[in-house]
């Protein structure tokens, strides 16, 4: 049997840090990065705390050494930053070599950007080289151009499952052989816009989130990028790759209940676990450790808690979230717990679930709220989107 | 791996409605904006309903609709769409209030239906479909890649009939500042090209009919490359399908009125063969343009007949068996589509 599709470097910044190995330290020390608002600017700085990445847009940019003319919002320069330390790990040194792609996935875009100009662009001539960064896929572009890669470069939006479809479509790729390895993940900046938007549908949190808590009052928003590379197995033997993991199993399903709610009976999210277990050949009692999506509002903490109790029925498992290192980052935040994922099944650990205290009482479910060593070989993440995009992965240790 | 056909179309675009003979009837657009004519959306959308869809999913849902009922389908096992800007005029709306309220007293309606999947999302509502849904936002071709995953997930039998779409709508500020940068034209005289809006989707299916319009045989997508390499990027593409130049009756070419990237149509013009035709003086230019081409080049294969409307060189075939489709938009995200007779 295929263990799945081969996963052989990684690479992320987020609120708990800009490497692969900062923000392991910090699962390991279950340091949140969540905190009062620093880089943002709001009117609401005051009122609500964010998981922010801990350097300005100047900062990335002096970072990533990029031209003076260079036209990256901070979507693209997060995901730019993550996807050098992903090509890195993996030890892709030419990527026009083999048949490359890059399918990154973005909610917001250069809308950061935008939401600073939107009506004064004809008043500041030296900015109108952002109008086009808006659009979404420009950001994938920008990325590609600073790697060289000339290939097979798309972008996915479904909101926050995005970074999920984006590496379920690496594996097809690799599997229908239309490409040998594949950059996946995705990138997603803080903006007013989109901290507005949650604010608006009153789902955000003025406290540390509290995901599968009883009294949890909402999300924290968050900001980051996360990428994974995919090869083929013809490319692991070709080039002696370490894998550092595999993904056996994913599935994509629509809730099809509400633009922006998900049903009771959590139907999009029953149906992607289902099918990824299938796709894997694992049963649900196989699973070791589920990233659940847990955002903490009480919506998909009662939705998905929902969904676990029809897949794992009376059966024990042990889950968390990790919404309350990072807060939610939106399209990234797939990808960044494909990244916590793999780093759960290198280190043998689940990873806490910060900030609980009381057990939903219709579910009773209590997720792990400490650090816990066990033996884990395989990883099941959750990732709902608005729009009812319900995606489901498995990860298999290598 | 099975064969992927294209047995329904639905179509809006700047020309009149029309359910079926895309191609009769067709009018330049004349505008530097042009808006789509809309059907009587009443026909499948509630009144209530309506007033709350922006032009985009008004425009999505009827027409992924009509290329469902066209092909005489009861279920889809995949809603797949591309769009280059997504739900811009709720984006907008929502920016607008946010800077004009200073961040205050906002309410989230124009908020929920602004993120990029709110097509796929309300047509998986309307169809009560739990299926797998994805929303492509790659420029230019946004809607090539929700294509080729439409062909994969036929080819590789993970899905039997498969809803496909490209929709982009006109959204009043984002317009205004494209023609500040040149990217649309602001007088007849001034750079750019013409742009407009529009929704074509595709009932993709495993199986064939009396209907059927093509077989799609292929797809591909490159971000970055010069006119100089346009020849092999196309040669490359029909080697993997075992084809060569001379073995395509028509090229249909995604040139607009923006004569600075009218170098990579060169090779395609080049030829001393092949019928090449354009459809963009009719679709206008938008990030899923190409999606009215492709409905365009399957009633061409269909009916064997290429209007003269729309070539621009001389040669004419008298059997079309192979059209290859060509798009770029601004220089950038090209693709290649390569589709075949039934």
């Amino acid at each position: 049997m295929s263990r799945g599709v081969a996963i052989t470097g990684m690479g992320i910044i987020s609120a708990i840090g800009n490497s692969v190995e900062e923000n392991r330290l910090s699962l390991l020390q279950n340091q949140s990065g969540i905190d009062k608002i620093k880089y943002l600017e709001t009117v609401h700085q005051s009122k609500f705390l964010l998981g922010e990445v801990k350097k300005s847009t100047d900062e990335l940019i002096d970072f990533l050494q990029l031209s003076s003319e260079n036209h990256f919002t901070r979507t693209g320069l997060l995901g730019l930053y993550a996807v050098k330390e992903a090509i890195e790990n993996a030890a892709i040194f030419d990527v026009n070599e083999e048949k490359t792609g890059l399918i990154s996935s973005t909610s917001v875009g250069g809308m950061d950007f935008t939401e600073k100009y939107f009506f004064d662009y004809e008043n500041f001539p030296d900015k109108q080289k952002y109008i086009i960064s808006h659009e979404a896929g420009d950001s994938t572009n920008l990325i590609a151009n600073e790697i060289g890669l000339k290939g097979f470069v798309t972008t996915i939006s479904t909101a926050c499952s995005s970074a999920a479809n984006a590496i379920m479509l690496g594996a097809r790729m690799i599997k229908s052989g239309r490409l040998d390895r594949v950059i996946v993940g995705g990138t997603d900046a803080l903006s007013k816009f989109t901290l507005n938007g949650f604010n608006s549908l009153m789902i955000l949190s003025d406290e540390l989130n509290q995901p599968f808590d009883e009294n949890r009052k909402g999300l924290n928003l968050g900001e980051a990028a996360a990428y994974l590379v995919l090869e083929s197995d013809e490319m692991v033997k070709k080039y002696d790759k370490k894998v550092l993991a595999y993904l056996s199993g994913y599935g994509n399903f629509n809730d099809a209940f509400h633009q922006t709610a998900s049903s009771e009976t959590g139907e999009g999210a029953y149906l992607a676990m289902k099918k990824s277990l299938e796709i894997s050949g694992l049963s649900a009692s196989e699973i070791d450790y589920v990233n659940a999506h847990g955002t903490a509002t009480p919506n998909n903490d009662a939705s998905e808690s929902a969904a676990l109790k029809r897949i794992f029925q009376d059966s024990f498992f042990d889950f968390s979230s990790t919404k309350p290192f990072t807060g939610h980052t939106l399209a990234a935040a797939a990808a960044v717990e494909a990244v916590f994922s793999i780093l759960a099944l290198e280190e043998q650990k689940v990873w806490a679930n910060l900030n609980f205290r009381k057990a939903i009482e219709t579910f009773g479910l209590i997720p792990q709220t400490n650090i816990k060593s066990k033996n884990i070989d395989h990883v099941l993440s959750n990732s709902f989107g608005f729009g009812g995009n319900c995606s489901t992965l498995i990860f298999s240790k290598a | 791996m099975k064969k992927c056909y294209i047995n329904g179309i639905g179509v809006i675009s700047a020309q009149k409605f029309v359910e079926h003979s895309f191609t009769k009837d067709l009018k330049c657009v004349s505008e530097n904006l042009n808006f789509a004519q809309h059907p009587d959306y009443k026909e499948i959308i509630s009144a209530n309903q309506l007033r709350r869809m922006s032009s985009a999913v008004k425009m999505g849902i009827f027409s992924g609709l009509k290329a469902f009922q066209n092909a005489k389908i009861f279920d889809v096992d995949a809603i797949i769409i591309g769009t280059g800007l997504g739900c811009l005029s709720d984006s907008e709306k929502f920016l607008k209030n946010m800077i004009d309220n200073d961040e205050e007293f906002l309410t989230p309606t124009a908020f929920i239906q602004s993120t990029h999947n709110t097509v796929a999302a309300q047509i998986a509502l309307q169809l009560k479909s739990n299926a797998y849904n994805f929303t492509y936002v790659n420029g230019g071709n946004s809607f090539e890649s929700a294509l080729l995953d439409g062909l994969m997930q036929i080819q590789s039998e993970e899905s039997s009939n498969v809803l496909v779409g490209g929709i982009d709508e006109i959204a009043q500020r984002t317009h205004e500042l494209y023609q500040l940068i040149n990217v649309i034209k602001s007088t007849n005289n001034s750079v750019g090209a013409r742009f407009a809006e529009g929704s074509t989707f595709f009932a993709l299916s495993s199986e064939k009919n009396d209907d059927t319009f093509a077989e799609i045989l292929d797809v591909k997508i490159i971000n970055s490359i010069t006119p100089n390499e346009i020849e092999l990027f196309v040669t490359d593409f029909l080697k993997e399908n075992q084809l060569d130049i001379n073995s395509i009756d028509a090229f249909l070419i995604g040139k607009n009125d923006d004569e600075r990237f009218d170098s990579f149509y060169d090779f395609f013009l080049q030829n001393e063969k092949s019928t090449v035709g354009v459809y963009k003086a009719f679709s206008g230019e938008y990030e899923t343009a190409s999606a009215y081409g492709l409905a365009i080049a399957s009633e061409i294969l269909k009916t064997q007949n290429f209007p003269s409307i729309l070539k621009i060189n001389q040669n004419s075939g008298k059997e079309f068996n192979y059209i290859l489709l060509y798009n770029q938009f601004n220089g950038i995200n090209h693709s290649l589509v390569l589709i075949k007779k039934c």
